[in-house]
């Protein structure tokens, strides 16, 4: 990884009772599209508005450029941020909303009229620079929020759920259009959201966070793939999940069998889950015979199958009530609900997941 | 409209506004009457205002008043403001919030008597200085309760983009917070120097030697009602209403797309 634009060493924050922040250790790369990913309380908008200054950790730093921002204010710190409202100050005209940040700079006054006019094009506003904010739409206030942030070339630029008070097509267009412009200006995004398909779009890495902690920070397809825990595989899409006993070499599931997995330093005998991604669950016919690869392969039910565009997907019961949810591409054969199959996990799609911190 | 036609009370609500309104309407006729007697029309003439403005006592007075009313508006919006901004983020102790509203609901008699023998133990000479003073006792209460209703629905994080932006917190202060809420602050103006003009009981108790507008048509009135009372009545009626409508023009939402920031207007 190249120099860290941000580290964050140890935050700990605590509001009253709760813990906002417990431990939390990050090391954000320069140009790096970085999501802060987790549900309501998980501590990470906390963690956003720290590096912001707009609230002080009790313990542990955080680094800018390796120079400790300590208990600066935010207008010593050459970060900015995109409030979740927007924050658009609504006496002033769009164009005075992005210059506001370059006039407390004292730019001479071409700088700041060419600057403006430059990231309102990026933004395509440029023909609403004389409109007040009431005037707008809520997509043309998120931009001109984004412009407002961008304008003074930040370090880091910070977001704080930018697309959430957007309708869901226009934040579907807009996760595509912030990871052009990232590309674009060249900056280092971080993120704040609770939406995993909007990080796993957008982010180059995510932070999952809960109740205060760092689960787990990786690549989107690392954190599909490889779910370092239990939480984090089921708050990234949908996973199934099967529960057994670890044994010497693998798991042993009753009635299902044993299946051969890498269990390094889980005892013998200790209760083990593994999950597998839908998308990796075969469905067969009754009688027909199970792969190579086959961990695990067990009559079930189909109970519901819907079809979903791209994709099929078909909830099935095996004989002990336990569901499994396949996913197939549209092209598969739709499976009569209420008809007999076969579910076959292959041993490539298992991942082991350990309980994870309460 | 398929509504019911109901001349009853189509009658009542006319008797009602008949009411309500002839009084005041008979009064501004009759400031334009001819006649010497107030209850006798004589035809149409401008003859009682050209006396009221030749009145150099009624003059004289009308400035006492714009002097106070100005002084005490003022103070109340700077120490109403202040009030307002105290109460709504840096307490939250009902008791003290109460408080600050209490003068609006004290009987002004109770007041006028209170701030009256409070100027007597101080040695306070009675006079303009005085009644600023009363003015901006309720004056105040009523700017903190205006200025405050629009700090409830202030959106901080537009402070927060302004520090974040690079402006200071005294600097964001005047550039965005005070720009923000300068409707509310206004509107409590108007309404704060409307009250103070037309205040009389106050004023009668903390005055002193000193003759308020108010005042002097009271003792105009003594001598029985003249069309120039009436003509002065007419006037202040037509001024309070500017500042009235003033007040409601400034404070009303702007135009029909205006939004809080936050809100969508899709």
């Amino acid at each position: 990884m190249s120099q860290a634009v941000i580290a964050i060493e140890g935050a700990r924050k605590r509001f009253g009772e709760t813990i906002a922040l417990d431990d939390v250790s990050l090391e954000i790369a320069e140009g790096e599209f970085f999501a802060l990913l987790g549900p309501s309380g998980c501590g990470k908008t906390t963690l956003l508005r720290a590096i912001g200054g707009f609230a002080s950790l009790d313990a542990g730093r955080i680094l800018l450029d390796g120079a400790d921002l300590g208990r600066a204010r935010p207008y010593e710190r050459p970060v900015n941020m995109m409030f979740q409202s927007y924050a658009l100050f609504p006496h002033l005209r769009v164009r005075d909303n992005v210059a506001y940040g370059l006039r407390a700079e004292r730019l001479p006054r071409d700088e700041i009229a060419a600057r403006v006019d430059d990231v309102l094009g990026v933004v395509g506003l440029r023909d609403l620079a004389d409109r007040r904010p009431a005037e707008l739409s809520g997509g043309q206030r998120q931009r001109v929020a984004l412009a407002r942030s961008i304008v003074k070339r930040p370090r880091v630029l910070l977001l704080d759920e930018p697309l959430a008070a957007l309708d869901r097509k226009l934040r579907q267009e807009m996760q595509i259009e912030l990871k052009r412009l990232q590309h674009e200006v060249g900056l280092t995004f971080v993120v704040v959201t609770h939406d995993q398909e909007e990080a796993m779009t957008m982010a180059d890495r995510i932070a999952v966070m809960r109740s205060g902690r760092v689960l787990q920070v990786a690549a989107p397809r690392d954190l599909y793939r490889h779910p370092a825990d239990r939480f984090v595989a089921s708050f990234i899409g949908t996973m199934n999940i099967v529960e057994g006993v670890a044994t010497a070499d693998g798991i042993r599931v009753d009635p299902l069998g044993e299946a051969r997995l890498q269990t390094a330093g889980i005892a013998p005998g200790a209760a083990l889950a593994v999950g597998i991604r839908p998308d990796d669950v075969l469905l067969l016919d009754p009688g027909a015979p199970a792969p190579p690869d086959a961990a695990f392969a067990f009559p079930a039910q189909v109970e519901t199958t819907v079809f979903a565009g791209a994709q099929i997907h078909t909830v099935v019961r095996d004989a002990r009530g336990r569901a499994f949810t396949a996913t197939a591409g549209a092209g598969g054969e739709q499976r009569r609900e209420g008809s007999d199959c076969v579910v076959v996990l292959p041993a490539a799609g298992l991942v082991v997941l350990p309980e994870g911190p309460a | 409209m398929g509504e019911p036609r109901r001349p009853l009370l189509a009658v009542y609500m006319g008797a009602l506004f008949a009411f309500l309104y002839l009084p005041i309407a008979i009064l501004v006729v009759l400031s334009f009457n001819d006649s010497k007697l107030a209850t006798v029309w004589r035809g149409f003439s401008l003859r009682w205002y050209e006396e009221l403005f030749r009145d150099t006592e009624v003059l004289l007075s009308i400035r006492t008043t714009l002097v106070i009313a100005i002084a005490a508006t003022v103070l109340s919006i700077a120490f109403g403001t202040l009030l307002a901004f105290g109460i709504e983020r840096y307490t939250r102790s009902p008791a003290l919030e109460n408080g600050v509203y209490l003068p609006l609901l004290i009987p002004d008699v109770v007041t006028g008597i209170g701030l009256l023998s409070f100027f007597a133990t101080i040695s306070l000479p009675l006079g303009t200085t005085t009644v600023i003073i009363a003015h901006s006792v309720w004056g105040t209460a009523f700017a903190a309760a205006i200025v405050r209703t629009r700090l409830r629905g202030f959106d901080r994080s537009i402070e927060e983009a302004s520090l974040d932006l690079g402006v200071r917190e005294v600097p964001t202060f005047l550039r965005i917070t005070l720009p923000a809420i300068s409707p509310g602050i206004i509107a409590a103006a108007l309404v704060v120097f409307t009250l103070s003009i037309d205040e009389f009981i106050i004023a009668y108790f903390t005055a002193g030697q000193t003759v308020t507008f108010p005042i002097q048509v009271y003792s105009m009135i003594r001598f029985g009602v003249t069309p120039e009372i009436n003509a002065v009545a007419t006037l202040m009626l037509l001024f309070s209403m500017a500042l009235i409508v003033g007040a409601y023009l400034i404070a009303r939402p702007r135009g029909p797309r205006a939004a809080r920031p936050g809100e969508e207007t899709e």
